[in-house]
């Protein structure tokens, strides 16, 4: 019973709901990646008498005539987040901490941190309609200015863009935080020392706020790493159709239809797997370089 | 401190692998029992002689599970005190008709029905009995957890339910019969093919204004299509409305598009028979070409809806609602779906009328939609009874029953709470509109009366709870009950369905059987195909030619394979 004693043990204590939690539904549920190498029969169950097929799955899903498209389209949108949704929260960060008025200041962090509270079913419903070629205002504003209207959610080169955008708009009120947080830790003795020594507002930026935030920069850009086959299914299942397929299709959809609305199980898991094995090397890796260059341990 | 953490840790991961462990020990144990009690059972069954209405002298208990409108305010209106979802009206009665007690093991959301539904057979723990569909009862069948229901159904349906299953033809259990045994029985009535027709929903009041004639021939559908688009057919000085209504459900059986391929004579998605007998698929016909390029001209003109690819059902019903579509190809039922009644609300001079397809309509193969009882349920005879039961109340029972089970005072349908599909009469719909019609020809101050004058199979609450919402629109205009009117009145789509039905102006899928293993394995491969190939002609994104290239990629990813197995069940269903 002495570990009781110990503030840190009551901590830990406090930590079992979560572990519990993950356990049930994060660790329990791997039991069913057997179903990638076997060709399950729905009705047999789960641990019924299945066929075992090796690695029949894996080799149907490369040779499917979407594979690559799925794979690239994965890379694709999820990199153009990853970086775009990396660089706006830091220099957001460091426009708003130059603003002096502090009702500004926190109005604007407010409303920028909003959008990350709404679903993705609400925000695509309303970006159907803005984007809508005939009564969208953005295509109306296009007009005016004498640009024919764009179909943006029918269009190839367009889609992926819109993905990012939206994406990067849902979610950079939330990653600017993390930047003002580290932003406010940097000592404001520097600040002061360096206005005495003649010290622009471009300057400080330029040689105290950005190294001081480096650690930070360097933790999250690597574990964004990780994110790499992640290209967000709620986002792109709220807003694909079959017109973009072939710029909007990623793993995530194409497991969906397969899995789900074919009930292919054997094929999804397999497609679930194997991304699930690129993601944890990438994270893996992501967690190596962080200890390197942030010196960012978790064990 | 490292240390300690990562042996505190330990304790709970160990603590929850033993919990864990333990609670798969004490499945297995409850699966053993109860495969004890199944041999008992089955010897009782045995010995027990037959009655199509016969009580159980033991309970007998039946799991299913059922999908609801869970959240549905309706049932909260018109329930008894202590009804509740699981323990309703019918439940009671057949437990104390036939001692057979119904237990939901779930009771689902209808919307998730289906996903929910393939998570529980994947799990492998099916309930006695469910209504499931063509996909799931091959897998089902093939997975050895589901009992033939031939005999079962044979000796224990009741004369009104044999008869209602002959109405429905010899096809009707096709679908459900694999390998020469009858696996599930199927839906009569409720859903059938015919039911599927499409016809074109059009705004009357446009081709008023317009000074045109309801279009007979498909060139008549492309002029009127494309008035409606550039003559501001609601007349309002505004270039606000288009032609024809679509979704980005573009191949399904509800799709709106089937009925504009449809006019083309192209009949892609279902299965042609060709002058030889062999089935063919009718994306390959060369009418569906000529179809695309129509269709892409029409989209090109902005006839059909530029933004089609990305609504879903509630975008076009806001489209409908708000006056902006003219014509849309829907089925039957078509006012109710696409929400005619708050077009109506918004514009009271609005005028929808339903008409036949220039060209025969598609129908699918019979309904898949079907019931398959456990191999472990003991007393597979007791869902039949339990559809006898519900047949009788439905056509035979007196006055307050009716009411009560059937269609309450409030014209809410009791009916939805019975726990296995209703047999129904073929063809309901377009006899009760005929009755209907009828009825309003007489001028009947007294439907109850004219009902009970006529001999007919149309149940009575059917009749009247519909008789009243046409009456009451025609009487008071009250929009909520335009719909129905547009549906049974005199011009109504039930006539138009009729119809179709008697003079042949429809094509079924020739393919009735379940799907093929090439079929089940490629489905979704080759639906991305043809979804995204066809969606792209009709934008103009590809050149027409890309149809060439489709039908050649369409038989080399296993189409070619599907064509021969659909041949190899047509000769073995000869």
């Amino acid at each position: 019973m002495k570990f009781l004693k110990s503030n840190h043990s009551i901590l830990h204590l406090m930590l079992i709901p979560g572990v519990i939690v993950v356990f049930i539904f994060r660790y329990i549920p791997m039991a069913g990646v057997i179903m990638a190498f076997q060709d399950f029969l729905p009705g047999k169950g789960l641990f019924g008498k299945q066929e075992w097929v090796g690695l029949d799955n894996f080799i149907y899903l490369f040779t499917l005539p979407d594979s690559k498209t799925v794979l690239f389209n994965t890379l694709y949108i999820a990199s153009l987040k990853i970086v775009f949704s990396f660089a706006v929260p830091i220099v957001f960060a460091i426009l708003i901490n130059e603003v002096y008025n502090r009702h500004i200041k926190k109005a604007v962090q407010t409303i920028i941190y909003l959008p990350h509270f709404l679903s993705w079913v609400v925000v695509s419903g309303v970006m159907i309609d803005i984007l809508s070629p005939k009564t969208g205002i953005v295509n109306q504003l296009l007009e005016l200015i004498g640009i024919e209207p764009i179909f943006f959610l029918g269009n190839n080169f367009w889609f992926p863009i819109i993905l990012v955008i939206s994406d990067v708009w849902k979610g950079f009120g939330y990653g600017t935080i993390i930047y003002l947080a580290a932003i406010t830790s940097i000592d404001s003795a520097l600040y002061e020392a360096a206005e005495i020594d003649g010290a622009n507002r471009w300057h400080k930026i330029r040689y105290i706020t950005i190294p001081g935030m480096t650690m930070v920069i360097v933790l999250i850009g690597v574990l964004k790493l990780g994110q790499v086959l992640n290209a967000g299914f709620d986002q792109v299942f709220n807003l694909y159709s079959p017109i973009v397929y072939r710029s909007g299709d990623i793993i995530d959809t194409f497991v969906y239809r397969l899995g789900i609305v074919q009930a292919q199980f054997s094929v999804a898991t397999a497609a679930g797997l194997l991304k699930g094995i690129i993601s944890c090397s990438l994270v893996a890796l992501s967690y190596y370089l962080a200890d390197k260059y942030a010196d960012y341990r978790l064990f | 401190m490292k240390w300690k953490s990562r042996s505190i840790s330990g304790i709970v991961l160990t603590c929850l692998v033993l919990v864990v462990s333990m609670a798969f020990s004490s499945c297995n144990k409850g699966a053993e029992e109860k495969q004890v009690t199944t041999e008992k059972n089955g010897t009782n069954a045995l010995q027990k002689e037959i009655d199509p209405f016969g009580k159980y002298d033991e309970t007998v208990v039946l799991t299913t599970i059922v999908g609801r409108d869970v959240a549905g305010g309706d049932f909260e209106a018109y329930k008894d005190p202590d009804e509740t979802f699981e323990n309703n009206r019918w439940v009671k009665l057949i437990k104390e008709k036939l001692n057979i007690k119904v237990d939901y093991v779930a009771i689902i959301d209808k919307a998730q029905l289906e996903q929910k539904r393939k998570i529980m057979i994947a799990s492998g723990s099916i309930p006695d009995f469910f209504t499931s569909n063509d996909v799931e009862i091959s897998q089902l069948t093939r997975a050895e957890a589901i009992q033939p229901v031939g005999d079962i159904f044979d000796n224990y349906a009741s004369e009104m339910v044999s008869s209602l299953y002959d109405m429905g033809g010899n096809s009707i259990w096709v679908p459900t019969t694999l390998k020469g045994e009858r696996m599930a029985i199927p839906n009569v009535g409720a859903g059938e093919a015919m039911n599927q027709a499409k016809m074109l929903w059009i705004r009357r009041d446009w081709l008023r204004n317009l000074e045109l004639e309801e279009p007979k021939t498909l060139d008549d559908l492309i002029n009127v299509a494309t008035q409606f688009t550039k003559n501001d057919p609601d007349q309002d000085g505004k270039n606000n409305t288009y032609g024809i209504g679509l979704t980005s459900d573009i191949s399904s059986v509800r799709s709106f598009m089937t009925g504009i391929f449809n006019s083309y004579e192209a009949y892609p998605y279902i299965w042609l028979k060709d002058n030889s007998g062999e089935l063919y698929y009718g994306l390959l016909d060369p009418n569906v070409k000529k179809a695309l390029e129509g269709m892409s001209k029409l989209y090109e003109d902005g006839v059909l809806d530029v933004e089609f690819a990305i609504k879903d059902d509630n975008k076009i019903k806001e489209d409908i609602a708000s006056g902006k579509v003219g014509i849309i190809s829907s089925f039957h039922a078509g006012a109710l779906q696409l929400g005619l009644g708050s077009l109506k609300e918004n514009d009271p001079d609005s005028d929808f009328i339903a008409i036949k397809l220039p060209a025969k309509t598609t129908i699918p193969a019979d309904n898949p939609a079907a019931v398959v009882i456990s191999k472990e349920c003991d007393n597979p005879e007791a869902v039949v009874k339990i559809m006898n039961l519900g047949a009788e109340m439905y056509y035979k029972s007196e006055e307050a029953d009716r009411e009560y089970y059937i269609q309450n005072e409030h014209g809410l349908p009791g009916l939805t709470l019975f726990p296995a599909p209703q047999p129904l009469v073929v063809g309901k719909n377009p006899k009760n509109s005929i009755l209907i019609n009828e009825a309003l020809k007489a001028g009947t101050d007294d439907p109850e009366a004219f009902y009970n004058s006529v001999d007919t199979l149309v149940p009575k609450g059917d009749f009247l709870a519909v008789y009243g919402n046409v009456t009451g629109y025609i009487n008071n205009k009250t929009p909520a009950k335009y719909p129905w009117y547009l549906l049974f009145g005199p011009e109504g789509s039930e006539l138009v369905l009729d119809d179709i039905a008697k003079n042949n102006l429809y094509i079924q899928n020739a393919y009735m059987g379940s799907p093929t293993q090439t079929m089940i394995k490629k489905q979704e491969v080759l639906n991305k195909l043809q979804d995204e190939t066809i969606l792209r002609i009709i934008m103009g994104e590809d050149s027409i030619d890309k149809y060439d290239k489709l039908v050649e990629d369409w038989k080399k990813l296993g189409g070619e394979q599907i064509t021969e197995e659909v041949n190899q069940w047509v000769k073995e269903n000869q």
